[in-house]
């Protein structure tokens, strides 16, 4: 109900666009997506919405480029010293906060100071826990002491979540209402769940911007957007629906912009749950056995990603045919469920959030048919998503389908799962001291053939002991009229090249 | 003892059909329950829960007469299991609220006074909200699921059938064979049963036809946003909702749901109105 008045609403904000001519600017990128911000603080947000919007407005002090690579971005250089406790980063000069107070060593410190301040709720917070001291030798110099070897805190620097802000703002709390960063777009209006106006940050350091603004609309329905996008009303979107996008494939008059996710969808089985046959390691086994994962990539997205281990970024990714029973096999699953005294099956539940991701319910249905050949009877129990991620954040649940986001470096992107200290070891619901060791080491480890190495281990020894079943990594679509140019797609699903975009109508 | 009732219906049935409307409309009803009733003893073409992955999304052909959906699952069995199921949960709903209704609405109007103000404006609560919304509360206060569905179903429709029962009642219980009644002795719940409530039936049976309508269109709704039937168990709302993203690329997976909702609630309609026309004495001799 409440998004159809939405929609109403933005269809009627689009007419009124065309009546009041003064409200169209020629040169205004008009981006349309399906969710908005959840809010303005960019140490706290976890949602992927938010990001997309304030990626835009504020910087952190490294990025990552279309390869996953480190680039600068506040800071212009780094290094590590030998045993890589001390990080010393050189930021850039002469850089302004759009209020136009001096970007300092002073901001860095004093957005890191909050975020490790527990009482912030900063959603990376555990990222950083290595950092002992910050040391700011003079104001372009910035330096991390490290209680322990943390080679992948400079990837980890690179997020939103870790985004730098104006010292003031956070000392008066204007943080949380305010968007003042260093971006290349400046926030103008934000109506929550309608519309976002950014202006071009003329004082930016980077090339850049050639727009002068950017018009966001939300548009819930993606089929909506997709005809908004064939209408010409809109020059760009963001897709999520897969199925949505691949009705673009072959359009001649709207490009589509697709490249591989490191987001990954994954069947999460919760060994710890004592009630569940899943503590039995060939149960786990069995069930990944079991999974044909290219057919429920095909029934879900209809094909539109790659079967994937537990590493999903091109760098450390294995081949799936070199990990434990990535082919279906269903005389060893029957095997297995014997030798656990299973044979005659049970009955498992699985949550799965209603639309997001859209294909959540679908790839239920295929696990459920799947497992249903090996005996086990899948409940599938669709939650709506608010609900869903509080008992996922609860370990509610026996076994949950999940898109859950990826990091360019293994550490960061798995410490939080399987390190039984990481703060959503609970979620994961499985410990091993393996696990422990193969984390600790490749967070120390500086030679990246050494890294590759341990988490090439650590991926054989997740999908060996299947405490979840890795299904696959999709596609991060963006859609665009033939006349904007030069935006580069990102595997994180990152909009920072929006800023070297030109619309050429 | 029965031949006098048994011809009266057989010229009920001859009127109905002689009514256009009502004749569509029976005709409709008839084939959805056929269908309904094949549906839930499984007697369709294949099980409406087997995927044939290799077969997904085909268009409609000789051995999947209405297509494939993104599994692979067989559309035309699946409609027939929406049938069954829909069927289901509007009797069951409409069987819930009828009797909540009726009992509500004929204690309502036969003892009148404050239990008629209390029970009635506590009705009206009930009506003043907007049925698919009153629905919705329900169930997401209850969680979703089939049963809950036929619950909420019944709640949001048990307020129309007090008010209809209380009607006829407040005129019935003034007539002089009521009053008869009473005079000899007649207990109070043997007055409404045997002679109040035989005369408010008319218009019950119009708004039960209506009701089934109302309620196969809820049901479809509330499974439409993932607070229904859950999948894989096919419901038309469900497969609406299953078909959105790629109705362009597959229209059938679209089109057979909508139809068969379309239909489904265009019987039920037809028929209410046409037992109207045929039940109504007042429209009787018009036609």
């Amino acid at each position: 109900m409440l998004r159809k008045v939405l929609l109403i609403l933005v269809l009627v904000l689009a007419v009124l666009s065309f009546v009041l001519p003064s409200v169209a600017q020629e040169n205004v990128l008009i981006m349309a997506r399906a969710a908005d911000t959840t809010g303005l603080d960019p140490h706290t947000q976890t949602a992927f919405a938010s990001f997309r919007l304030l990626e835009l407005i504020y910087e952190p002090l490294v990025n990552l480029d279309a390869d996953l690579n480190v680039i600068p971005a506040l800071a212009e250089s780094w290094a590590f010293n030998d045993d890589a406790t001390q990080l010393t980063l050189n930021l850039r000069q002469s850089v302004t906060f759009h209020n136009g107070a001096a970007f300092t060593a002073e901001d860095v410190v004093a957005t890191f100071e909050r975020i490790l301040n527990e009482e912030t709720g900063a959603a990376a917070r555990a990222n950083y826990l290595s950092i002992a001291s910050i040391e700011t030798p003079d104001e372009y110099t910035v330096v991390f002491n490290l209680s322990q070897a943390d080679v992948p805190l400079l990837a980890a620097l690179a997020t939103t979540n870790a985004a730098i802000a104006d010292s003031a703002d956070i000392e008066s709390g204007a943080i949380a209402t305010v968007a003042n960063g260093t971006g290349p777009f400046k926030l103008d209006s934000w109506t929550p769940e309608e519309t976002t106006m950014l202006s071009a940050n003329e004082a930016w350091w980077g090339e850049g911007p050639f727009v002068s603004g950017i018009e966001i609309r939300i548009i819930p329905d993606e089929t909506s957007i997709l005809a908004a996008l064939r209408a010409g009303t809109i020059d760009f979107a963001l897709l999520n629906d897969p199925l949505v996008a691949t009705l673009l494939e072959g359009d001649q008059t709207v490009v589509l912009n697709r490249v591989p996710a490191i987001a990954y969808h994954v069947l999460q089985l919760r060994a710890v749950d004592t009630e569940a046959p899943l503590g039995e390691l060939a149960v786990r086994q069995a069930i990944s056995c079991a999974i044909d994962r290219q057919e429920v990539l095909d029934t879900a997205s209809l094909g539109e990603g790659t079967v994937t281990g537990p590493l999903t970024m091109a760098a450390y990714a294995l081949d799936p045919s070199e990990l434990f029973c990535y082919e279906k096999d269903l005389d060893r699953a029957r095997e297995l469920m014997a030798q656990a005294g299973y044979e005659e099956g049970f009955t498992i539940t699985v949550i799965a959030a209603n639309a997001e991701p859209p294909t959540a319910l679908s790839e239920a249905q295929s696990i459920q048919a799947q497992l249903a050949e090996i005996n086990i009877t899948v409940e599938i129990e669709s939650l709506e998503l608010s609900v869903y991620v509080d008992r996922w954040l609860a370990g509610d649940f026996q076994a949950a389908v999940a898109l859950n986001g990826g990091r360019p470096d293994p550490y960061t992107m798995y410490a939080r799962y399987w390190q039984s200290t990481g703060n959503l070891n609970n979620v994961a619901g499985y410990i091993d001291e393996t696990l422990d060791e193969l984390m600790a080491a490749g967070r120390a480890e500086t030679d990246p053939a050494a890294r590759y190495e341990i988490f090439a281990q650590l991926q054989r020894h997740l999908a060996e002991m299947a405490p979840w079943v890795w299904l696959y990594a999709g596609y991060e679509y963006t859609a665009q009229q033939p006349y904007v140019e030069g935006f580069v797609p990102y595997p994180t699903d990152s909009l920072i090249s929006l800023a070297q975009v030109t619309l050429n109508r | 003892m029965q031949k006098p009732r048994e011809r009266a219906s057989l010229k009920l049935l001859g009127r109905l059909l002689r009514n256009r409307s009502g004749a569509v409309g029976l005709v409709l009803v008839t084939f959805y329950f056929v269908v309904g009733l094949l549906g839930s003893v499984e007697l369709t073409p294949h099980p409406p829960l087997e995927q044939h992955p290799r077969e997904r999304l085909q268009a409609p052909s000789a051995t999947y007469i209405m297509g494939t959906d993104l599994f692979g699952r067989d559309i035309a069995s699946r409609i027939m299991g929406g049938a069954a199921n829909s069927l289901r949960v509007a009797v069951f709903s409409v069987t819930l609220a009828t009797t909540l209704g009726t009992l509500l609405g004929t204690l309502s109007g036969y003892i009148g006074g404050t239990v008629d103000i209390l029970i009635m404006r506590v009705m009206d609560v009930f009506f003043a909200l907007p049925a698919l919304l009153l629905a919705l509360v329900v169930v997401s206060v209850l969680g979703p699921g089939i049963n809950n569905t036929v619950f909420a179903i019944a709640t949001v429709y048990t307020p129309i059938f007090a008010r209809v029962a209380r009607g006829p009642v407040l005129t019935v219980k003034q007539m002089e064979f009521v009053l008869a009644a009473r005079c000899i002795g007649a207990q109070d719940w043997r007055i409404v049963l045997r002679h109040v409530l035989p005369n408010t039936l008319a218009p019950l049976i119009v708004q039960i036809s209506l009701a089934l309508s109302w309620s196969l269109l809820t049901e479809a709704g509330l499974s439409f946003l993932g607070l229904g039937t859950q999948p894989p168990m096919p419901s038309w709302g469900v497969m609406l909702s299953e078909s959105r993203g790629i109705a362009e690329m597959a229209p059938w997976l679209m089109l057979y749901p909508a139809a068969a909702i379309m239909l489904g609630v265009l019987g039920f309609n037809l028929l209410g109105d046409g037992m109207r026309d045929v039940l109504d004495p007042r429209l009787r001799g018009l036609r």
